[in-house]
């Protein structure tokens, strides 16, 4: 496989080998590829895993990882049988105690639903190594699956204690607080999230439709207005900016309505002139399309309100 | 509330946006008119495959809004699908609804939409004695036939799934307004994810009607 070969061209030319390797080097979810590429090379019978003829032409090393990346592909689909044959196939060449390996046992487990076997496995792996994260974020999807939210939450918190730079975990763990109306957790989660990523302007966008849903506008108008000027055409951004600025008029009016508390005028003249400015940026992306007639109506009810 | 009628628009849009997006949750709004003791659902509007917040709700039902101002239809609710099954709807889903029937002061109702497995495609839920709408519809209240609907269903996700000459090169594709506010490339993909009238699908149902 040479630098400039993509997949199309390794498809093209049947280059088995090839196209495992750049499926794994590029981390690239195509289990399908995997299966029809993978069966071809080793000598397995996706459909009959049971009449397998393996091959052993590869180097050890290449078999290991094309078996080990056939066995995930199995998993991925729901081929248990296949799966299960490629776990004992690469029991000639690892021990069983291999962590490697459980882990993939872990993983075959929790495809056929043995969720108990699958945990029993995954606790083992963390008693011997407590920073193993990936036992430890298994854990948290086999709660998931089974819809414990509550239980699936407490793991992924036991995980980000150990691992608190791992950002991708963190933007999970907004998602599960948001999924249980959590918005204070969201958005702590999504402050973490921004640290890490603070020029990704659908993060900032994200947190800031959180503060806005929590109803913290003066943070969700920071966010939203960072998000859009990262990206000039994140359009949601833009919509979720107007609708923070009347959300934050309409709460000023509440409370003044309510409490004879100093109204902070330039922070209202700032939402006025947000929801203004925002609207002659989304015309802009609008202007000659069929939707900008609905768009601009929109607009004017939105304008006509300040 | 008597009678309750989901058209096969609605009901094959519904299925087709939590097909395309399985491992999330959907939501959007239901449209449709209401007569002197029933409510016919007429068509959805798929609105976000995530867990919905304030900006993505309020701006999508201003949308539908605006869209049904000239027309003789208004909005009757919400309908999700669950990111990981469950026999009843999610949680945002249930707040949406009850601030929609909160702040309108009407009845509304919430479909939960269930594309695999033996549960019926569309539950109607609406508001029970504890003001959440937990409170299933019972089946005879209902009048809409499952089993046709379920074939053009099936169709659509092999549609969906296939690049179909039928549906053009980017095969039968449903947007929802999260799909239409999303990075786009050039002026005209804000025309073609138009998440209101999601035309190909309309006319991918009117097809299979006329079978």
């Amino acid at each position: 496989m040479g630098p400039d070969e993509d997949l199309p061209t390794l498809l093209s030319r049947n280059d088995h080998l090839s196209i495992l390797r750049y499926i794994r080097a590029h981390k690239l979810r195509e289990p399908n590829l995997v299966i029809t590429h993978g069966t071809a090379l080793l000598g397995y019978n996706a459909t009959e895993p049971q009449k397998s003829r393996p091959t052993f032409t590869l180097d050890p090393a290449n078999r290991l990882a094309a078996t080990e990346q056939l066995c995930m592909a199995a998993i991925d689909l729901g081929n248990s049988p296949l799966a299960q044959v490629t776990l004992e196939a690469i029991l000639l060449d690892v021990p069983p105690e291999s962590a490697r390996y459980r882990k993939l046992q872990g993983m075959h487990l929790e495809s056929i639903g043995n969720y108990e076997e699958a945990t029993k496995i995954y606790d083992e792996l963390l008693a011997d190594n407590p920073s193993n994260g990936y036992a430890a974020k298994r854990k948290y999807c086999v709660l998931a699956s089974q819809n414990k939210q509550k239980e699936a939450m407490q793991a992924l918190n036991e995980y980000l204690e150990m691992h608190p730079g791992d950002i991708a975990a963190w933007n999970e763990m907004a998602e599960a607080c948001l999924a249980v109306s959590d918005f204070k957790g969201a958005s702590y989660c999504y402050e973490e999230v921004v640290l890490g990523c603070p020029l990704d302007s659908n993060v900032h966008m994200k947190l800031g439709e959180v503060y806005s849903t929590a109803g913290d506008f003066k943070l969700a108008r920071k966010h939203l207005s960072q998000a859009v000027l990262l990206d000039g055409d994140n359009l949601r951004a833009w919509f979720g900016l107007i609708d923070a600025a009347e959300g934050y008029l309409e709460d000023v009016e509440r409370r003044s309505a309510k409490s004879k508390k100093e109204v902070d005028e330039e922070s209202v003249d700032v939402a006025k002139e947000l929801i203004l400015f925002g609207g002659e940026k989304l015309m802009g992306h609008y202007r000659g399309t069929k939707m900008g007639k609905l768009i601009a109506s929109l607009l004017k009810e939105s304008s006509q309100t300040l | 509330m008597s009678k309750i009628t989901l058209s096969p628009l609605s009901q094959v849009k519904m299925a087709l946006h939590s097909a395309r997006h399985g491992f999330s949750p959907t939501h959007g709004i239901l449209i449709g008119h209401r007569s002197a003791n029933s409510i016919h659902v007429t068509d959805a509007l798929p609105v976000c495959h995530e867990v919905p917040t304030r900006p993505l709700v309020n701006t999508s039902l201003r949308m539908a809004d605006i869209y049904l101002s000239d027309k003789k239809e208004e909005i009757l609710g919400w309908y999700t699908a669950n990111a990981t099954g469950g026999d009843e709807p999610n949680v945002p889903a249930l707040r949406v609804v009850g601030s929609m029937a909160d702040q309108s002061g009407d009845e509304m109702i919430v479909v939960l939409v269930a594309v695999e497995g033996d549960r019926p495609l569309c539950t109607v839920f609406e508001r029970g004695s504890g003001k959440t709408f937990t409170q299933k519809v019972d089946s005879s209240r209902m009048e809409c036939k499952d089993a046709p609907v379920r074939d053009v269903v099936n169709r659509g996700i092999r549609g969906m799934s296939n690049f179909s000459s039928e549906y053009g090169e980017k095969g039968l594709a449903i947007y929802d307004y999260a799909d239409h506010v999303s990075s786009y490339e050039k002026r005209e993909d804000l025309d073609l994810r138009n998440w209101i009238e999601n035309k190909a699908v309309a006319d991918f149902v009117a097809r299979a009607a006329a079978r």
